[in-house]
C-alpha cells in the first residue's frame, strides 16, 4: 500500500511540475487551489534543496521572531528555540488549506511591513518591546490593523501554540504529561498537578 | 497467535464459516469454536496481531511529523470519507479503509458517510466502546407506535445472552436500576469529576425523569480471572484506544474473543479474502460456502461449510447478500420478502449544548477517562413522546477544564500569555444528543447497475436521508440541552444543531437492511437471526436490527450473535440444519 501512495504522489507532483514549466510556478500556484495540489506544489520547493516549504528566507526569519515573541524564553524554551517556525512552515503546507497558507504569508508580510514603516528595520531586528507592541496592535485593531488582519494573525498564532505544545519539551516539560496515567481519578488537588495537561487523547 | 491458524486455499468442508472478524464475527467464532465446531473466520483485510500490529500505540504527539494531523494529499486521495470520523488521525489511519479502493455511490442530492475498517478485528479496534442493553421499551417501540416491524424478540429472550457476553467482554458501569436502561453485569464504574457530581445532583432535582449516570463502557476497571485468562489487564485511562491497546483493557476481537476462539484449536482464519457472494445449492436449499476474491492478487477461491454466519458489518453483509443471486433468489439471497437492503438506520448525533461551570478551580482530574456521562433516553415510551415527533434521544457529555488548545485563540502576547497557557482554565460541561432514527423503507441500499470495485463486486448505491422526525428531534434536543444547562446554572451557554450539514453514517451505528421479524413476507431473518428462506444462513451483525433504539448497538451485536450460535448449534445437533 505504501508503494501505491508513493506512486500516486509522484504522478501528481510530476503533473504540477509539468504545469509549472508551461505556465510559471506562481501562476500554477494560483490555479491549483486544491489542497493536494498545493501540497505537491510545495513539495517541489523542498526538493529544490531548501528545508523551507512555504516561506521565503526573509519571511521565515520574521516568522521565527513572531514565534519567540508570542511564546518567549522563560524558565522553559521559546517557540523559536523549539523550531516551531519550522513546524509551522511544514504544517501549513502538509495539513492546512491553501487559504490558510495565504493568510499566514500575508500577515507575516504585513508584520514586517509595519516594522519597516515604524522603525525602518525588519521585524526580527526590533527590540522585544517593539515586537510585542506590533503583535498586540494586531490583536487590538490598533495601528491600522483590521478585523481581517486579526483573523489572519489568530490562525497563525493558534498554529504556533499548537506547534509549541506538541513538541516533546512543550508537551512533557512545560505542561503536565501522563503517558500512562494508571487509571482515572475524578478529583485530585490542582496543586498536585500544578499545570494543565499536555497529554491529550485527541490533538 | 500460532501461524498455522491462517490459511489460504482449502477444500475442507468446515462446520461453520464466519464472514467478518469485528465485534460480531469475533463473537460468532468464539461461540462456535467453544461448542466444538471447526470454524473458518473469513476476513477481507490484512492480519492485525494483538500488540505486534499496533505501530502507533504509545507514541508521543511529537513523534508524528504532522503532530497527529493527516497529510492533505493522502486525505484527498484516500480518506475523503474516512477523515470525517472523529477518531481518524495520523495514529489511527491505518485501521481505516482506503476510500479509493472502497467506492460506493449515493443517490443524487443525498449523502451517506460509510466508515470502513477492513482488517482483522474490523471496527472492534476503532469502536467507542459504549455498551448498553436494549430494554423492552426498545423491543416494543416499533409495535407500539407503528414505525417499522415488530421485533420478534423481547428483553427476556436476550437478557441471559447480554449477561453471557458482558462477563467475558468486561463492561464497566454503575447499577442504576433504570427501567429504560437495564443494568449489565458490571465492573466498577469510572469516576465522576466534582463538577459532574454537582450537576448530577442539580439535574436530579430539576429533571428527576432525566437521571445522569456514568457512561457504561467495555473497559476493564477491575479485571476478573476470566479477563486475566484472556491476557488482559486493567485500563490505564490513556483514552488512546483506537491505536490499539496492548493492555487489552478494552474489548476488541484481538483482546477478547480471538484468544478464546484460538484456544479451542477449532479456529482457522482466512485473511485477505474478500467475499464476493454466497454459493447456493438450489436442490438442498442450503448455502454451501462462499466465493472469495483475493484482496491482493485478485485470484479467486471458495470456502465451504455446513453453516454460514454473515458478520461482515451491516452494509458489508447486505452487499454480499444482494450480490448472491440465483434462479430462486434473483434479487439477492434469502430475499423472498423484498426487504433486503431496506430500512437502513444510523443514530443522529447532531445537536448539543455546552457552558462554563463556575468554581472547582482547586481541583482537576488525573488520567483520561475513556467514557462520558450519560443521560439515558427519557422519551422511551409513547406516553413520554413529544407532541410533534416520536421516540427520543440520550444525552452524553462531561466536564473538563479548559486547556491550551482553547486558550490558543485568546488574546495575549509574551510571557503572561505563555504562563496562562500552562495553567488549566475554567471548567466546561457539554451535552450531546444521540437520537433514534426511524426505520423507513425508503432508506435503502442496492447494487449499482454498472459500477464495480476492484474485486469485481458491484458497488453499493445508498439512498438514505433524515426524515422530518429526526429533524424535529434534533431541534428539540438542542433546545432541551440548552435549557438544562441554563437551569443548572452554567454560564456562557451555547448550543448547536448540525443536522443540515451532516448526512447519516457518522455515528457509525448503521443498522438494518436485513431485518428480523416474525413474518417471512416482511423480514429477512427470524427471531434467531436465521434467514427465513435458508436454514443454514445466519446474519448476526447490525443488518438484523428492526429499529435503531437510542443506545449504542455493539453490545446487542454481541448478545444476538452468541444467542444465534447457541440456536444454530442446537439445530445442527437436531439435524434440522
Amino acid at each position: 500500500m505504501s508503494n501505491n501512495i508513493l506512486l500516486k504522489s509522484t504522478s501528481k507532483r510530476a503533473f504540477v511540475k509539468g504545469l509549472s514549466a508551461l505556465m510559471g510556478a506562481s501562476t500554477v500556484a494560483h490555479l491549483t487551489a486544491g489542497n493536494a495540489l498545493a501540497s505537491a506544489m510545495s513539495f517541489q520547493q523542498k526538493t529544490g534543496g531548501q528545508a523551507r516549504k512555504l516561506f521565503t528566507k526573509q519571511q521565515f526569519n520574521v516568522l521565527s521572531a513572531v514565534c519567540s515573541t508570542i511564546i518567549p524564553e522563560t524558565d522553559t524554551p521559546s517557540a523559536a528555540q523549539l523550531n516551531v517556525h519550522g513546524f509551522v512552515d511544514h504544517q501549513l503546507v502538509t495539513c492546512h488549506q491553501k487559504a490558510e497558507q495565504l493568510n499566514a504569508l500575508a500577515i507575516i508580510d504585513l508584520i514586517n511591513a509595519k516594522a519597516k514603516q515604524l522603525y525602518t528595520a525588519d521585524f526580527y531586528q526590533l527590540t522585544t518591546m517593539q515586537k510585542v507592541q506590533i503583535l498586540e496592535s494586531i490583536e487590538s485593531g490598533a495601528m491600522g490593523f483590521t478585523a481581517k488582519h486579526q483573523q489572519q494573525f489568530s490562525g497563525l498564532k493558534a498554529l504556533i501554540v499548537f506547534g509549541y505544545f506538541t513538541t516533546e519539551v512543550g508537551a512533557t516539560e512545560v505542561l503536565a504529561y501522563q503517558a500512562v496515567p494508571g487509571g482515572f481519578k475524578g478529583s485530585v488537588p490542582y496543586d498536585s498537578v500544578g499545570k494543565t495537561y499536555g497529554s491529550l487523547a485527541y490533538y | 497467535m500460532q501461524q498455522d491458524i491462517y490459511i489460504q486455499q482449502s477444500d475442507h468442508i468446515y462446520d461453520a464459516l464466519v464472514v467478518g472478524s469485528g465485534v460480531s464475527g469475533g463473537w460468532a467464532a468464539k461461540e462456535l469454536c467453544e461448542r466444538g465446531l471447526k470454524t473458518l473466520m473469513i476476513e477481507r483485510g490484512r492480519i492485525v496481531e494483538h500488540r505486534k500490529d499496533y505501530p502507533t500505540e504509545g507514541k508521543g504527539v511529537w513523534q508524528y511529523p504532522n503532530r497527529m494531523k493527516v497529510d492533505n494529499l493522502l486525505v484527498e486521495e484516500q480518506y475523503k470519507v474516512q477523515q470525517q470520523c472523529y477518531a481518524f488521525h495520523d495514529g489511527t489511519k491505518h485501521f481505516f479503509g482506503n476510500d479509493k479502493d472502497l467506492p460506493y455511490s449515493t443517490k443524487k442530492g443525498t449523502n451517506f458517510s460509510w466508515i470502513r475498517a477492513n482488517q482483522l478485528g474490523g471496527k472492534s479496534l476503532l469502536w467507542h466502546r459504549q455498551s448498553y442493553r436494549f430494554s423492552d421499551y426498545d423491543f416494543n417501540a416499533n409495535k407500539s407506535d407503528g414505525h417499522g416491524n415488530d421485533w420478534p424478540i423481547r428483553y427476556d429472550d436476550i437478557a441471559p445472552w447480554y449477561s453471557h457476553v458482558e462477563k467475558h467482554a468486561g463492561i464497566s458501569g454503575n447499577y442504576d436500576g433504570l427501567p429504560q436502561l437495564p443494568d449489565s453485569e458490571f465492573l466498577p464504574p469510572f469516576d465522576f469529576s466534582s463538577p459532574e457530581i454537582m450537576l448530577k445532583d442539580k439535574f436530579a432535582k430539576l429533571f428527576p425523569e432525566r437521571p445522569m449516570i456514568m457512561g457504561r463502557t467495555a473497559h476493564l476497571t477491575k479485571p476478573t480471572e476470566l479477563h486475566y485468562s484472556q491476557g488482559r489487564v486493567q485500563c490505564q485511562a490513556r483514552n488512546e484506544c483506537q491505536k490499539g491497546c496492548s493492555f487489552g483493557a478494552y474489548f476488541s476481537t484481538q483482546s477478547s474473543t480471538l484468544p478464546a476462539a484460538a484456544k479451542t484449536g477449532n479456529l482457522h482464519i482466512a485473511p485477505n479474502s474478500v467475499v464476493h457472494s454466497l454459493i447456493y445449492d438450489e436442490k438442498t436449499n442450503r448455502v454451501k460456502g462462499v466465493r472469495v476474491v483475493d484482496n491482493d492478487d485478485l485470484s479467486t477461491r471458495e470456502y465451504y461449510a455446513k453453516v454460514v454466519f454473515l458478520c461482515a458489518s451491516t452494509l458489508g453483509t447486505t452487499q454480499i447478500m444482494l450480490n448472491s443471486t440465483s434462479k430462486k433468489f434473483p434479487n439477492g439471497i434469502a430475499n423472498s420478502s423484498g426487504t433486503l437492503g431496506h430500512y437502513l438506520m444510523d443514530h443522529n448525533y447532531n445537536a448539543g449544548a455546552f457552558g462554563r461551570v463556575e468554581g472547582f478551580e482547586d481541583e482537576t482530574v488525573s488520567g483520561r477517562r475513556p467514557t462520558s456521562i450519560y443521560i439515558p433516553n427519557f422519551q422511551f415510551e409513547p406516553k413520554r413522546y413529544k407532541d410533534h415527533y416520536v421516540r427520543g434521544y440520550a444525552l452524553a457529555g462531561g466536564a473538563g477544564r479548559g486547556g491550551w488548545k482553547g486558550a490558543a485563540n485568546s488574546k495575549g502576547i509574551g510571557v503572561g500569555f505563555k504562563q496562562r497557557l500552562t495553567q488549566a482554565g475554567d471548567w466546561y460541561f457539554n451535552l450531546m444528543a444521540q437520537g433514534e432514527m426511524l426505520p423507513r423503507f425508503e432508506n435503502h441500499v442496492a447494487l449499482h447497475s454498472t459500477k464495480k470495485d476492484k474485486w469485481g463486486i458491484p458497488q453499493l448505491h445508498i439512498d438514505c436521508t433524515w426524515s422530518a422526525n429526526e429533524i424535529a428531534m434534533m431541534a428539540d434536543a438542542e433546545e432541551t440541552a440548552r435549557d438544562m444547562l441554563i437551569k443548572a446554572g452554567l454560564k456562557d451557554v451555547k448550543s448547536y444543531n448540525s443536522i443540515d450539514g451532516a448526512p447519516p453514517g457518522l455515528a457509525i451505528h448503521e443498522v438494518g437492511t436485513a431485518r428480523m421479524g416474525r413474518d417471512p413476507k416482511d423480514s429477512v431473518l427470524n427471531g434467531f437471526n436465521q434467514t427465513h428462506d435458508i436454514a443454514n444462513l445466519f446474519v448476526t451483525d447490525g443488518a438484523s436490527f428492526c429499529s435503531s433504539a437510542v443506545v449504542n448497538p455493539s453490545l446487542t451485536f454481541m448478545a444476538l450473535t452468541a444467542r444465534a450460535v447457541d440456536y444454530a448449534v442446537k439445530e445442527m445437533n437436531a439435524k434440522r440444519i
